[in-house]
């Protein structure tokens, strides 16, 4: 008895505390929507129809001015001033804001800052079905089903589950949080590592870059010294004055031994020589110098004294592209010579040498008043020392001269002087009669044409492809150089003025697509045409990139070719009549390339 | 060269006829040249086959692959298309990618007599059927795979090879 005595005491007390929870916090049993109610009831209030009240249709409610709703009416009917949370409630009961857009603004009824809500269920004068109206979510399936026996135990209990629940949730939230976390750290590490590897990969590819340019220098350099103790080799021969046979070293082993020790005992007399050439050179001209060294004398005679009055013309500024590639390993390579000839003037006997190693390098104190620069050197060893030039060393000279008038191509007369003094030596290099091969010589043949239009370089490895494609050329009128790998085109490009190169991608030693970007680096005219068999898009790309000037798909027909050939080699043309300012470039132009034409060839005899 | 000849080796559908055309339309100026051209290939095709026996049998795909790119180039370069087609094969094969969707032949293919790209897909089917009975093959996962492919491209191309050496040879003779 006691027991059931003791429930409906129980009960009794209830209902208030009951009430409490369902009006405060508007709880969620299928009958007591109390917010839907309350919203409803809000609505029926004739004198808030200027602040909220139901559309024309009657079936969603809109709020008119949400300033005085939030002060006036928020506090009457929800105990609160907040109108965010009014739109929580009104969201969580499933109503939802009327969008209206742009165009319906414009004839809607009640003003720009107004909030429209709807729900199906809440329809002006339809009080029944406001009871379909639910909470949504997942605390109402908690809803005890008897509302009348709703108790504070089994409100205590609902309340129990939600705290499990949100604890639960709240676990999982955390959990949540941390991997997230974790997932952001190791992306943001991962990032870190790419952005690392990026710069790794940026700065080898440089580093290669200039390793390959470094290579292909050191070869330039190699070449020319050997060519030059060749040619002196072959003075010495002519001069009467024996040499021990010779076991000519491959062009890295060259310097400094075989000057020192089978050159040094002979040298002191030919630079004599050579030196009196400064002061008198006709009357001190070496009895046995060839016939041919001796001929260009006059030519130059005649144009040399301008050049020794006036002190050496500033270097022009495109000089400078031209020879800063080959810069870094000349200056590797002077202190031998440096160190035997501590100063040219001090010393005269072994003046002989630096020229020897190529007039391009060496600055010649005695001939430049200025500073010693290294754009200077090359000019200077073109004018004032000339007479030492002739005789030791024409081809060198030559080289040095085509070099740097092929880069000032378009600059002042002084060029021309030069050029004009320079290949009449030229045949007198063809004549000597020295063999030692040159270092290049084995990877670039050249096919010549008469009265060629061109000069092409085909940069190719393949047997087949050099045939064909050489043909082709020849036939169009081209005179064709081959090389079979990037690193000699490069050094090939270097030395000699091309009006077209055809580059093959895939090659040994150094492909395509990276030797064109070297190139590109002291030589941004001459036409590049990339002749490849991968045409994807990726590729053409990257070619374009690396200074390609066109693409030449494999295999490609004749036609192909010769419209390629059209197109670059007429723009160049134009191009070139456009740069050259009068006759006597033109003039400079034919010069230089005649000589060109005997440096790819001749020098192999050397 | 007269035109039967002419006639009958564009009859064998050996060589792509614009592009051969063309070089020997260059012997006018210089006799011989396509034939020495021609003699050039044989020994690049003989020295490039036996680099690719070598590498296949150290699986060496990646120099497989550039093998087939470099002979690929001037098989074409002389329209000879037979060889030039099965040079890709190996070329992108190498790069283990299957251009062709080349099936995996179970048995040694015995060399078809045509290297199209129909009479491929034929003897693939063939060999697909015999393939459910027999053993495992191995999938793209495995260098085997690739260097399974390349043999029957090598095959091909060595079989397009001899005929089209034939038919030169019947035409310069």
């Amino acid at each position: 008895m006691s027991t059931d005595d003791r429930k409906p005491k129980r009960k009794t007390p209830q209902p208030g505390p009951m009430n409490t929870i369902t009006t405060t916090s508007s709880s969620n049993q299928s009958g007591s929507n109390d917010f839907v109610k309350k919203l409803f009831l809000m609505l029926e209030e004739d004198s808030y129809k200027d602040i909220v009240r139901w559309t024309h249709t009657g079936d969603s409610f809109v709020v008119l001015n949400t300033n005085e709703f939030t002060k006036e009416i928020l506090p009457r009917h929800f105990k609160h001033s907040n109108f965010a949370s009014f739109v929580r409630q009104l969201n969580k009961y499933d109503f939802h804001k009327v969008k209206i857009s742009n165009e319906e603004r414009a004839t809607y009824p009640y003003g720009d800052d107004t909030w429209e809500f709807k729900h199906p269920d809440f329809r002006q004068n339809d009080r029944e079905s406001l009871d379909n109206i639910k909470r949504k979510g997942p605390t109402s399936k908690k809803a005890t089903p008897g509302a009348s026996s709703a108790s504070a135990t089994t409100s205590q209990v609902i309340n129990g589950v939600d705290a499990a629940a949100l604890a639960r949730c709240n676990h999982n939230y955390t959990q949540m949080l941390t991997s997230q976390n974790q997932l952001k750290d190791q992306m943001e590490s991962l990032r870190q590592e790419n952005k690392q590897l990026q710069q790794e990969i940026n700065i080898l590819t440089r580093k290669y870059k200039t390793l390959v340019e470094n290579i292909v220098a050191i070869n330039t350099v190699d070449e020319r010294s050997h060519r030059s103790m060749g040619i002196l080799v072959n003075c010495l021969i002519q001069a009467g004055i024996k040499i021990p046979p010779l076991d000519f070293p491959p062009p890295q082993s060259l310097q400094g031994e075989v000057n020192n020790s089978e050159f040094g005992s002979s040298l002191p007399s030919l630079s004599s020589h050579l030196l009196n050439h400064n002061t008198s050179p006709q009357q001190a001209l070496p009895p046995g110098a060839a016939p041919p060294n001796a001929l260009p004398q006059h030519p130059q005679q005649s144009i040399l004294p301008p050049h020794l009055a006036n002190p050496p013309p500033p270097p022009p500024p495109h000089l400078q592209p031209a020879i800063q590639l080959p810069q870094p390993p000349t200056n590797g390579n002077q202190p031998p010579y440096i160190a035997a000839t501590p100063t040219a003037q001090a010393i005269p006997s072994p003046g002989a040498i630096p020229q020897m190693q190529g007039p391009a390098m060496v600055p010649q104190p005695q001939a430049v008043p200025q500073p010693p620069q290294q754009q200077v050197p090359p000019i200077s060893a073109a004018t004032a020392p000339n007479a030492t030039a002739t005789t030791a060393n024409p081809v060198a000279v030559a080289t040095s001269i085509s070099r740097l008038a092929s880069s000032q191509e378009g600059s002042k007369s002084h060029s021309q002087t030069t050029s004009t003094s320079a290949s009449p030596l030229v045949p007198g290099a063809g004549g000597l009669p020295l063999a030692v091969p040159g270092p290049t010589e084995v990877s670039a043949t050249t096919t010549t044409v008469p009265n060629a239009k061109f000069h092409v370089l085909l940069v190719e490895d393949d047997n087949v492809c050099i045939q064909l494609c050489r043909k082709f050329l020849v036939k169009y009128g081209c005179q064709v150089t081959v090389v079979t790998d990037g690193l000699n085109a490069i050094s090939t490009v270097e030395h000699t003025k091309y009006d077209l190169v055809l580059m093959d991608i895939v090659m040994p030693n150094l492909d395509g697509a990276t030797a064109t970007s070297v190139i590109r680096s002291f030589d941004t005219k001459t036409p590049i045409i990339a002749m490849t068999g991968n045409i994807e898009d990726n590729d053409l790309v990257t070619y374009l990139q690396n200074g390609m000037s066109d693409i030449l798909a494999k295999p490609f027909t004749k036609d192909d070719l010769y419209s390629i050939l059209a197109k670059h080699l007429l723009t160049d043309k134009s191009e070139g009549a456009a740069v050259s300012t009068g006759l006597s470039e033109s003039a400079l132009k034919g010069a230089i390339k005649s000589e060109d034409d005997q440096i790819v060839k001749k020098p192999r005899l050397i | 060269m007269s035109e039967d000849k002419k006639k009958k080796l564009q009859a064998t559908g050996l060589v792509d006829w614009p592009v051969f055309s063309e070089i020997i339309a260059m012997d006018e100026d210089e006799e011989e040249f396509s034939k020495s051209l021609i003699q050039t290939f044989y020994t690049q095709v003989e020295e490039t086959f036996q680099k690719f026996s070598n590498l296949i049998n150290e699986k060496n795909l990646e120099e497989l692959s550039k093998a087939g790119h470099f002979l690929k180039g001037s098989a074409a370069a002389l329209g000879l298309g037979t060889i030039a087609t099965q040079c890709e094969r190996i070329q992108n094969y190498g790069h283990k990618i299957n251009f062709d969707n080349f099936e995996y032949p179970a048995t040694a293919t015995t060399t078809t007599t045509t290297s199209s790209p129909h009479s491929i897909h034929t003897s693939s089917s063939e060999n697909n059927t015999n393939n459910n009975n027999t053993t495992t093959t191995p999938d793209e996962s495995s260098d085997d795979f690739w260097i399974a492919l390349i043999k029957d491209a090598l095959e091909k191309a060595q079989d397009g090879y001899t005929k089209s050496k034939k038919a030169l040879t019947d035409y310069y003779s």
